[in-house]
């Protein structure tokens, strides 16, 4: 879902409500892929002694069932490792991970398609045996997978964010209260004095404004979380110039497709697309100020882009220019 | 052979996008890697881990098997961020 927002194909149009549909969908796969880290851990050790059986191959569909194996056994490591990973914001594969780990996806569920297939009968042949040794075991594994859980979750649903020690970030600990990803140092921004707001591309009246001509247009207030793809969301208020009132006042077609750019020259975000249903949105702002005061240079001064239901990564910073396409 | 039907075109529309836009020998990589990350390493130690732990009280070993694997998942945020 997050791949197909952030590179949505053609004929998908995403809406802009609810408000919090990214972040829900986003918080539910990132909080279940670190949950799904000591289920699968406990699944491999349990079939672990298979793993040796002897002889490895008894026939060529033998061979070909656990060939099948091996493809959903790696795929599922690879998916919780680099998942893992990125969230704790640390990158040591020679792959893009976007790429690696949508594209593994779709191995990792044909396989486990054919797996679950496979079992089904044994699985219905041996449901619930008592031992007290398998008991005590899944007690345990299910102890392990409640605490990752609780210890992660608070880092997007707020009423269990004081448990939330183990998160990789803290969603509130920024400056102007909101957490910061991409530091204005760190994206190499610097703001120059002659700063203007470009509105160009297909307008019928370009506009150039500077931030006391955005400011002194009219205001307005929005509610809306930043979510980020790496599953933590923080709840903010912004202020600022709706972007629909400044298209408008640009003169551009309704069904226009818009590109954001920020002054941010490298990476793979210093721009984003915006599509109708995010740009006519009337929660959708250019927004100048964050929790009352005027945007910190890290939340994207002078002005950043705020939707609803929209990734983190694409909310850009230190806007420059909206090119209508 | 419905399963298979379903299963082998995911696995082959995985397999071109994996071909067609990531790296994929380092992908390749650490597709086998993780995988004898975990059978030749990561287990064997859980093996070694659990002979040493065999003479403390099955609850309690229950305990410590549930903070190690607790203490598995949160070790990269805790060293990493």
């Amino acid at each position: 879902m997050s791949h197909f927002m952030q590179h949505p194909p053609d004929w998908m149009r995403w809406p802009s409500r609810p408000v919090d549909l990214y972040r829900i969908t986003q918080g539910v796969h990132v909080i279940g892929g670190i949950a799904t880290v000591p289920l699968l851990l406990a699944k491999l050790w349990a079939v672990y002694p298979k793993f040796w059986q002897r002889p490895a191959v008894r026939s060529l569909g033998h061979a070909v069932e656990r060939g099948l194996v091996f493809v959903l056994v790696g795929g599922a490591l690879f998916q919780v490792t680099t998942g893992l990973f990125n969230i704790a914001y640390w990158y040591p594969f020679p792959f893009s991970f976007i790429g690696a780990h949508y594209w593994t996806a779709y191995v990792v569920f044909g396989a486990l398609i054919i797996h679950v297939g496979n079992e089904w009968a044994k699985v219905r042949r041996s449901a619930l045996p008592a031992e007290p040794g398998r008991r005590g075991f899944l007690a345990a594994v299910a102890a392990a997978t409640g605490v990752v859980v609780v210890t992660t979750v608070g880092e997007t649903f707020g009423p269990l964010r004081p448990l939330a020690v183990f998160a990789p970030r803290k969603p509130y600990d920024g400056p102007q209260g909101l957490t910061v990803n991409r530091s204005a140092r760190a994206a190499a921004v610097s703001v120059p004095a002659g700063y203007r707001l470009a509105v160009t591309g297909a307008v019928r009246r370009p506009l150039s404004l500077s931030v006391a001509d955005l400011a002194a247009l009219p205001q307005h207030t929005s509610a809306l979380p930043i979510s980020c793809v790496e599953g933590w969301s923080a709840d903010a208020v912004w202020t600022g110039v709706r972007l629909r009132d400044l298209l408008a006042l640009a003169g551009v077609a309704g069904d226009a497709r818009l590109r954001i750019e920020s002054l941010q020259t490298r990476g793979g975000y210093a721009t984003s697309e915006v599509a109708p249903p995010h740009w006519s949105d009337p929660l959708t702002l250019l927004a100048l100020r964050l929790n009352g005061q005027t945007l910190h240079i890290d939340h994207g001064y002078p002005c950043r882009l705020i939707a609803p239901d929209r990734p983190g990564v694409l909310q850009t910073k230190w806007v420059t220019r909206v090119v209508v396409l | 052979m419905k399963r298979y039907l379903l299963g082998l075109p995911l696995i082959a529309l995985g397999a071109y996008g994996l071909l067609t836009s990531v790296n994929v020998i380092g992908w390749a990589v650490w597709f086998g890697g993780v995988v004898v990350a975990h059978d030749f390493i990561l287990v064997p130690l859980v093996l070694a881990a659990g002979v040493a732990a065999s003479r403390v009280a099955l609850p309690y070993r229950l305990v410590l098997a549930a903070t190690a694997l607790a203490g598995a998942v949160a070790l990269p945020f805790v060293i990493l961020t």
